[in-house]
């Protein structure tokens, strides 16, 4: 309301400025008359002698105060008509803006959600984690602990959490979530659901300061021995699983044959602190693990007590003012007295020595737990490299298209600084301008980036629980983006616009020949700058997709095709270890007799499957050593290497006759040879677990292939194979998770049939998923096809552009120059001739941009480096091929406006103007 | 090419001194912008004279200040015109201003006097 009063009040004081000059102007002249002038010479005398009326107004109104708001407005009026006056210009303008501030948008968005953001807790600066995510796993073994310890035993939790006066609390939580069986009470039909649960300490909801959406969080009263089983269900498992029934509190569902009590629902957005694929659906406290029949881990039954067994991560809340360096100082002393006193006089000195070296390093918790972060911080950071440079290109084309424009516009230019407008002005019209095209290009950037980046985040990690939603972070980010876009695409033109020379711009005609020659001509100057950075963009592309291209080729060490894997749960489904052998022969013999069907066999995982268990070893005749890599053990069935297509290289496989009744066995891989073995004839040789052999062990009799285990992208490691028809007495080597399958046809094609068998076998045998090898391979490589895709667009998109801008010039430059084609044409040049020259100028921009664009590639490809693999990053061929297309681009779009200069008919052109 | 005159600039530099010379016109009664600028040439002997360019400014300036007030008169030649009129604070203002003006030739013309003595 005040501002429209501002408004009314100005336009009065405005209209009683001009009556006032009026009035002045009207007495002088009056006034002269009467001195005898006559009236014509009295009226210009009198203005010339009160000057510039324009320009009185204006220093006058300099004193109401509001002015630069006011001639803003003006501006901002002005730019709008000039902008609807140029929908062509405006389009284009707007449409690169938004693509540029889009992709930077939609790539921070997923940064924020990824490293940025922070879990839905309260206070989150203040939480801290016992280590962060490691890069590799600490095997288990029965060793001492040393190094980094990120995940710790019940008894050493407990001893941390009561004598730790530093933290307001500290909480713990199991490393992996486990399937459970799941019955609701209300029980819809017989079939069982799997859910994943979590368990955590009973103060974890309290230090996390997460309440609960419904009903009651649990609480330390729950976490006792012997207290009613209690449970926590996730928000989404409550409204997908469980109807959305408010009256799910205080009811009871059935996990594994345990009844536990539903005390209340988490709120929304809480997915658990550990952000990866699949987020608990429930929580249960950790006093109730030994409750649960799950085996999964061998000594289930003593988790709460045994020290050696480490299966909890930890997170604590520090007291404010404590700093993260004295808590870790403090946390440090505490885990190594406690282990010191638990080796007690058993200690020798290489213990000791172990302990000391072992430690805590308190990292930042607020963000939670994330592998996500620490696979994709490097790539996200040099894909934000990336779109910024995609943002300078279509800053550097807007800026082009608007000196075009000011070109053109000189002489309103020239005509308004002769009517008395300052320079200053005129720089500021035509930032308004630019500032009108940004906000234009940033709303519809972001709201492209919205709509992308749930694109994107589907490219790089499909079902991680991200809250990839616009928040201020991400809405300041598009918006400090646009304002630099303002800059970088107006501050060029606008400094070109205010120096335009009066004399020359108002000349009639002069707009076209009366161009000075400058050194570097700004134009031309943003499109070598659009071509190098183009060159930059698609190098780093080339790299990414030529190491994808490797990574999909290499010999893997197995053959994927035509495989099809089925995951089973024996364990879920309540089988002891002794009926295992009957229940694996049983199903490989129904699967291998299905038609179609080359192969079947059992084994704890495939190739790709991710990280497996590892397992301390010793080699018998060799002095203990804790600096090789400890290896990993897969427990597989007979016929194994054979389905997977993994090439047996010395001895033999896995065979039918390998019982608990016979001498264990295992089957290395050549890394293992090569690591523990020192390449020496491996059949024959023993090994056992622990530090110090002990006899009898396990005897190796063959050797494989290696085989990337984890991920393409791996070197080989130290891997061993048991039967798992062997080691019945230790539960976590007889398990096996998966059937595979190799097929003569399509491998998903017959996944049903593969299921009904193996539920005629038993129906309670729960089936967690069917895929195949091949898609394995596939998502495995997700990452990389991620970032290389993103690259890839991002490059191509850079490259458009750069040739949008390169086009541009080169079209304008025809236009302004048709005069001069006209004359050469009328003095006998041939239309090849002029052919020949256009092209050439914007080759040899093209040549220039590559030049530079090369260089620039050359010294920062290797900030890439990480990210390759099989390609050096000053990658010969990349480079080339990417030179090429460039300079093949360039010309074909200097040619479109190459053509049109040779076609002009010399008589127009010189009429022309 | 030339640069743009700024008027500003020498307001600036005149700016307590034409205030000055403004409110000391207005002390004879209401008047206007023209007439202001004519009295002020006419009292100076056609010594001073004030670009418009300085003159309105001053006079907004003046009354955004609150030391003169403005009104909508006809002129003896029934021309429609602004006029500027002195305000109580106006009025004191002035008193302080040329108070400050003879100190300030005072101090001048005694540092001036013995080297026009020399000569």
């Amino acid at each position: 309301m005040r501002f429209f009063g501002w408004l009314t009040g100005r336009r009065q004081r405005e209209e009683e400025l001009d009556e006032e000059i009026r009035t002045h102007l009207a007495m002088a002249i009056q006034e002269r008359i009467e001195r005898g002038e006559k009236p014509a010479q009295a009226e210009a005398n009198a203005h010339r002698e009160f000057g510039n009326v324009a320009l009185v107004k204006e220093v006058t109104r300099d004193m109401w105060g509001w002015r630069w708001l006011e001639t803003l407005l003006q501006d901002l009026r002005y730019g709008l008509r000039q902008l609807r006056r140029n929908p062509g210009f405006t389009i284009v303008a707007v449409l690169t803006l938004a693509l540029g501030i889009g992709a930077n948008t939609a790539i921070f968005s997923i940064v924020n959600a990824v490293m940025l953001r922070s879990l839905p807790v309260r206070n989150p600066g203040r939480i801290v984690l016992f280590s962060d995510n490691p890069g590799e796993s600490m095997g288990m073994g029965n060793g001492i602990p040393s190094g980094r310890q990120r995940t710790f035993s019940y008894p050493l939790y407990m001893e941390l959490r009561d004598h730790s006066h530093l933290f307001q609390g500290i909480c713990a939580f199991q490393t992996s979530e486990d399937t459970h069986t799941v019955r609701a009470s209300d029980a819809t039909g017989a079939t069982v659901q799997v859910a994943q649960g979590q368990m955590v300490s009973g103060n974890f909801f309290s230090v996390l300061g997460v309440g609960a959406a419904l009903g009651r969080t649990i609480s330390s009263q729950d976490d006792r021995p012997g207290a009613p089983p209690a449970g926590m269900v996730s928000f989404s498992y409550w409204q997908n699983r469980l109807g959305g029934d408010p009256s799910i509190v205080g009811r009871s569902i059935d996990v594994d044959g345990v009844p536990v009590t539903v005390m209340g629902v988490t709120p929304m957005g809480f997915f658990g602190v550990r952000m990866e694929p699949h987020p608990p659906d429930f929580w249960m406290p950790l006093s109730l693990r030994p409750r649960m029949p799950l085996t999964m881990m061998p000594q289930a039954k003593s988790l709460l007590t045994s020290p050696p067994v480490s299966w909890l991560n930890m997170m604590g809340r520090l007291k404010t003012g404590v700093e993260k360096a004295q808590a870790q100082a403090q946390i440090n002393g505490q885990v190594r007295e406690y282990l010191m006193g638990l080796a007690g006089l058993k200690m020798t000195a290489f213990d000791r020595q172990q302990i000391e070296h072992a430690y805590v390093e308190l990292a930042p918790g607020g963000r939670g737990l994330s592998a996500l972060r620490f696979q994709y911080s490097e790539p996200l950071r040099i894909l934000l490299v990336i779109v910024a440079l995609v943002l300078l290109i279509a800053c550097a084309n807007v800026a082009n298209l608007m000196l075009a424009r000011a070109t053109a516009r000189q002489r309103e230019m020239a005509t308004r600084l002769a009517m008395g407008a300052g320079r200053g002005r005129l720089i500021r019209q035509v930032l308004v301008e630019s500032g009108l095209l940004a906000i234009a290009g940033g709303l519809a950037g972001t709201l492209l980036a919205f709509w992308g980046s749930s694109i994107l985040l589907a490219l790089v990690a499909a079902k991680v629980p991200l809250d990839i939603s616009p928040d201020l972070g991400v809405l300041a980010f598009a918006g400090g983006i646009s304002v630099l876009a303002v800059v970088l695409s107006g501050l060029v033109p606008a400094l070109r616009s205010a120096r335009v020379d009066l004399i020359q711009a108002l000349k009639e005609g002069s707009v076209s020949g009366g161009e000075k020659h400058r050194l570097i001509d700004p134009g031309k100057g943003l499109v070598v700058f659009q071509i190098a950075a183009a060159v930059l963009l698609l190098v780093a592309a080339g790299l990414l997709i030529h190491t994808l291209f490797d990574l999909e080729n290499q010999n893997l060490g197995f053959r994927p095709d035509h495989v099809l894997l089925v995951g089973i749960s024996p364990e879920l489904a309540g089988y002891k270890p002794k009926e295992l052998p009957s229940l694996y022969h049983e199903l490989v013999d129904r699967v291998s007799a299905l038609p179609g069907v080359r192969s079947a066999s059992v084994g704890m995982q495939s190739p790709m499957g991710g990280g497996a268990a590892s397992f301390m070893i010793s080699v018998e005749g060799q002095p203990p050593s804790h600096r090789r890599e400890v290896p990993q053990v897969v427990p597989v069935g007979p016929g194994y290497f054979k389905t997977e297509g993994m090439r047996t290289v010395l001895g033999r496989g896995i065979s039918p006759r390998d019982t608990a009744s016979s001498m264990p066995i295992a089957v290395v891989n050549q890394a293992f040879v090569r690591d523990y073995l020192h390449g020496g004839n491996p059949i024959g040789r023993r090994f056992s677990s622990g530090d110090v052999f002990k006899a009898p062990g396990f005897r190796i009799v063959g050797v494989v292939e290696d085989a990337r285990f984890a991920n393409a992208g791996e070197k080989a490691r130290p891997m061993l194979f048991f039967s798992a028809y062997q080691l019945q007495s230790a539960s976590i080597f007889a398990y096996v998770n998966e059937i595979e399958v190799r097929t003569a046809g399509n491998p998903a094609s017959i996944g049903d049939e593969v299921r009904r068998a193996i539920q005629g076998i038993d129906s309670s045998l729960p089936i967690t998923q069917v895929t195949t090898l091949t898609s394995r391979v596939k998502n495995s490589l997700g990452q990389q096809r991620a970032v290389s895709a993103l690259t890839g667009l991002f490059g191509i998109l850079g490259l458009l552009l750069a040739c949008v801008g390169l086009y541009g010039i080169m079209a304008y430059n025809v236009a302004r120059k048709t005069h001069e084609i006209g004359i050469r044409m009328a003095l006998g040049a041939e239309r090849s001739d002029i052919l020949k020259m256009v092209v050439g100028q914007g080759f040899r921009l093209a040549m220039v941009g590559v030049i530079i664009g090369i260089a620039g590639a050359l010294a920062l490809t290797r900030f890439l480096a990480s990210l390759l693999y099989g390609v050096t990053p000053t990658d010969p061929l990349t480079f080339i091929a990417v030179s090429l297309i460039l300079i093949a681009v360039a010309l074909l779009a200097c040619y479109v406006p190459a053509r049109r200069a040779a076609r002009v008919d010399p008589m127009v052109a010189l009429r022309y103007e | 090419m030339a640069k743009q005159p700024r008027y500003q600039n020498r307001v600036e530099l005149l700016q307590g001194t034409l205030d000055m010379l403004i409110l000391r016109t207005l002390q004879w009664g209401p008047q206007h912008g023209y007439g202001i600028s004519r009295a002020i040439r006419a009292g100076s002997d056609e010594v001073l004279t004030i670009e418009t360019g300085s003159l309105y400014p001053a006079l907004h300036r003046l009354e955004k200040q609150g030391w003169v007030s403005t009104k909508w008169k006809l002129t003896e030649n029934k021309q429609r015109a602004k006029f500027y009129r002195l305000t109580a604070t106006g009025r004191k203002h002035l008193l302080a201003e040329q108070s400050r003006w003879e100190e300030f030739v005072k101090a001048v013309s005694g540092v001036m006097r013995p080297a026009e003595t020399d000569s």
